[in-house]
């Protein structure tokens, strides 16, 4: 099965092909792997070397607003099992709270966890709550701990506009909640999972959930994003629809109108126009087979792992080679047999590399990590 | 036996002309055979009353004639909470199950609809104490099926302190020698709550109560609350109106008020004083009262939102039009740091929770409308320490331990996969 790549998309993908066309081939970035078999007292000593093999937390946030997109896919009344939602699908909140705690030693001004949960604009620490968790652990683990979600405009004024550079690949630009606008650094703080639509969910695939239903929601409004987030995201899975009238147009609506073409290149837009500074995954405990329990036979896994980088597309190539795939494998081989490759169409935009001869893995090997998620 | 209270009904099939059929009730605690007046069926009557079993008769308009007296089966939502005999016969019920077409097994967040007549029966036995509620409800037609679906219609009633007048699909009162599973199902469901029935005593242990009169255009509005509330897994406590001077409010964390006049002076007054005392009202633009100062606004801005005293009282700006937007305000407006218990996998469960007088026992009901072991299995998350936790089914000689796991709001109870219902007993 061939990728089902533009022309455009092609000429930016293919290896030193910027050379010739006189671009720049996509940058290249460190990716720090640490193993860490549980979430107990271990957790903490292995994010601090996380980070440290990356330079350290403090010269990127010291005195600065620090937004985290947090992975809370799907309800939380679902569970792989009995497993609590950061054993599977969720990343884990002692991650969350260790992460913060970290932040806070290192000078951050204010945090702010961000997500948009699925078709609610309930407060995001009531979202947590409904997953058991404590979000008064996380409000206190550093100064100046915010909590929002970004489904719908909440308090805030008017939606922002993110045009993706080169001009994006489904959407020119998309429209966001502010708080994507409103920090210093951005945080992609992802799982490590499969993912039935996109063949991987790292740090990447996180950020498809900083669309806000009130817009890219199946109940938006014809003209105008609605007042509060209706139903899901299947416009962007599927096409079926435009957003409001108000917000950017597709840019083809003639295009293939199926996730495995879409998802991944939402994906790549959405970091292209809203750049990641830090990626991080949790990939301690976590489920293999799909997203979410609701995706058929998916079951519980334990890579024991976390990966950091401070660019998107290189930690989520490593995190895919320690998954047990190949980065940069094509549409039609595992993980990708139903879509195609979003780091690919990241490096297409200029995002950074899936080329593993050109990351620097930082701690683990490759070898020694890995974790193959089909044996 | 005693009068009214013991009866545990079943409607005899018109085409179970058979004496031997008797034998399917041989371990089945049902006492009281509702027969249609049909001389065909006078060999069955009178096997019937040699085993010790009543035989009421039961007219096809709903006229039902025994012991008791003569009695009229009367649809639910035209139910008088007024008067009337020992026995309330509420018909128009549903057949207890996840709603066809819901999408039971939907994406990530698909929570199935769920019929259940639950709701119905904790509002009837709220306002008609003392009274045995029947309940009745047809299998659906042209539908084959599986005997665990007769046994959540047995829970559905039983749990909530009522009766389902039982009653056979068309399939098997054609062929009623497959009737076998389904009636030790049937039996074994009842046996169950028979040896348990201590439990429907127990008073619902509940954060939300509903205060209405239950009556006049507004009914289906505060019915609509009740029903929508059990999908929330929001334990609740129906509130009379008026026997609301002598309720206890003591121990609820809020009360929705969805009755379009204004509560009479006596009665708005201890509503202020529950929200003074920390309490949250949730009303409509009728409400009165509005001295306060502003509080947090609600999410979706529906509600104006006042501190009086220790608490809030939520008068929404409009009038009540959608009971699932009152529901979900409620839950909202409350928030989840007050959920008594929490699901997960059990979005094709509803959930009752009461505890004895004393404190020292309670029960979670868990009725499971998908009438089939989940996909998942289900975990039961408890706001308060749990000492000790059993789990029963009907289909089980014994109970089993449950392992309970601390959790940053209580503790989690995995339990193992069932079909139609289990109950976790708990000491706490």
């Amino acid at each position: 099965m061939s990728m089902e790549f533009t022309r455009r998309e092609v000429l930016g993908v293919m290896t030193g092909a910027g050379k010739f066309m006189g671009q720049p081939p996509a940058p290249a970035a460190p990716v720090s792997v640490v193993r860490c078999r549980s979430y107990g007292a271990e957790l903490r000593p292995a994010m601090e070397r996380l980070f440290d093999q990356l330079g350290g937390l403090s010269r990127l946030v010291k005195g600065k607003v620090v937004a985290i997109k947090l992975n809370l896919t799907g309800s939380p009344s679902y569970r792989l099992g009995h497993r609590p939602l950061g054993m599977a699908q969720w990343v884990h909140q002692d991650v969350v709270g260790v992460f913060v705690a970290l932040l806070g030693r290192a000078g951050a001004k204010r945090i702010r966890l961000l997500e948009s949960p699925w078709s609610t604009a309930e407060p995001l620490e009531e979202y947590m709550l409904a997953a058991n968790w404590d979000p008064r652990a996380l409000a206190t683990a550093a100064p100046e701990v915010e909590f929002e979600n970004t489904n719908y405009l909440g308090r805030r004024k008017a939606y922002v506009r993110f045009p993706v550079p080169k001009g994006g690949l489904i959407y020119p630009a998309y429209d966001l909640s502010p708080a994507y606008r409103d920090c210093d650094v951005f945080v992609s703080l992802a799982k490590l999972k499969e993912h039935a639509t996109a063949g991987v969910t790292l740090s990447m695939k996180n950020c498809f959930g900083i669309t806000p239903c009130t817009i890219y929601g199946d109940g938006a409004p014809e003209d105008e994003p609605g007042q509060f987030p209706r139903g899901g995201r299947t416009m962007l899975h599927t096409g079926y629809r435009q957003p409001p009238r108000a917000c950017p147009q597709e840019l083809d609506p003639r295009s293939p109108r199926e996730g495995g073409y879409r998802v991944p290149r939402v994906v790549a837009d959405l970091v292209a126009a809203r750049p990641i500074d830090l990626a991080i995954i949790d990939g301690i405990e976590s489920m293999a087979g799909g997203e979410g329990p609701w995706v058929r036979q998916t079951r519980p896994i334990s890579p024991g792992l976390l990966i950091a980088g401070l660019n998107p597309v290189c930690t989520d190539a490593v995190a895919t080679a320690l998954m047990g795939f190949d980065p940069m494998a094509e549409r039609g081989t595992a993980p990708f047999e139903r879509c195609d490759n979003t780091m690919r169409l990241g490096e297409g935009l200029g995002i950074g590399t899936c080329n593993l001869a050109r990351i620097e893995v930082r701690g683990a090997s490759l070898e020694e990590a890995v974790c193959r998620f089909r044996a | 036996m005693k009068a009214g209270l013991e009866w545990i009904p079943m409607r005899w099939p018109r085409s179970w002309r058979d004496p031997a059929l008797l034998d399917l009730l041989r371990d089945s605690p049902v006492n009281v055979l509702l027969m249609p007046p049909d001389r065909e069926l006078a060999e069955v009557r009178a096997q019937a009353q040699q085993q010790g079993l009543s035989c009421w008769e039961m007219s096809p308009a709903g006229e039902v004639s025994g012991p008791q007296g003569r009695f009229r089966i009367v649809a639910r939502g035209e139910l008088d909470w007024k008067g009337g005999g020992p026995i309330v016969a509420a018909g128009d019920c549903v057949w207890p199950a996840v709603a066809a077409g819901s999408g039971a097994s939907a994406g990530p967040t698909g929570v199935p609809w769920v019929d259940s007549n639950g709701w119905f029966a904790q509002l009837a036995r709220t306002l008609l104490p003392g009274r045995e509620v029947w309940l009745f409800f047809d299998p659906p037609a042209k539908t084959v099926l599986a005997a665990e679906s007769y046994a959540v219609a047995v829970a559905d009633a039983e749990v909530f302190g009522a009766r389902w007048a039982i009653a056979l699909d068309e399939g098997l009162q054609s062929r009623p020698d497959r009737a076998g599973p389904v009636m030790r199902a049937i039996s074994a469901a009842l046996n169950f709550f028979q040896r348990h029935r201590n439990w429907s005593d127990w008073p619902v242990c509940a954060a939300v109560g509903v205060l209405s009169d239950f009556s006049g255009e507004h009914r289906h509005m505060a019915e609509e609350i009740l029903n929508l509330l059990s999908r929330r897994h929001l334990p609740y406590r129906v509130l009379d109106k008026a026997a609301a001077a002598a309720v206890n409010l003591n121990d609820l964390k809020a009360i929705v008020y969805p009755d379009p006049a204004a509560p009479p002076p006596e009665l708005e007054q201890r509503l202020l004083g529950f929200v003074r005392r920390g309490g949250l009202l949730v009303t409509g633009p009728q409400w009165r009262a509005r001295a306060g100062s502003p509080g947090p606004p609600d999410v979706h801005g529906r509600f104006q939102v006042l501190r009086v005293g220790k608490g809030r009282l939520a008068i929404a700006r409009e009038a009540f039009s959608d009971p699932y937007l009152v529901a979900l305000d409620t839950h909202l407006l409350l928030g989840r740091s007050h959920d008594l218990l929490r699901l997960w996998n059990g979005g094709s469960l509803n959930v009752h929770y009461a505890m004895q007088a004393d404190g020292t026992r309670a029960v979670v009901h868990l009725i499971n409308y998908a009438a089939r072991p989940a996909g998942h299995e289900v975990t039961l998350g408890m706001n308060r320490p749990v000492r000790r936790a059993l789990f029963r089914e009907p289909a089980a000689s014994e109970p089993r331990a449950l392992t309970i796991l601390p959790a940053p709001q209580g503790v989690e109870l995995p339990l193992p996969g069932f079909g139609a219902y289990a109950a976790v007993e708990l000491e706490v």
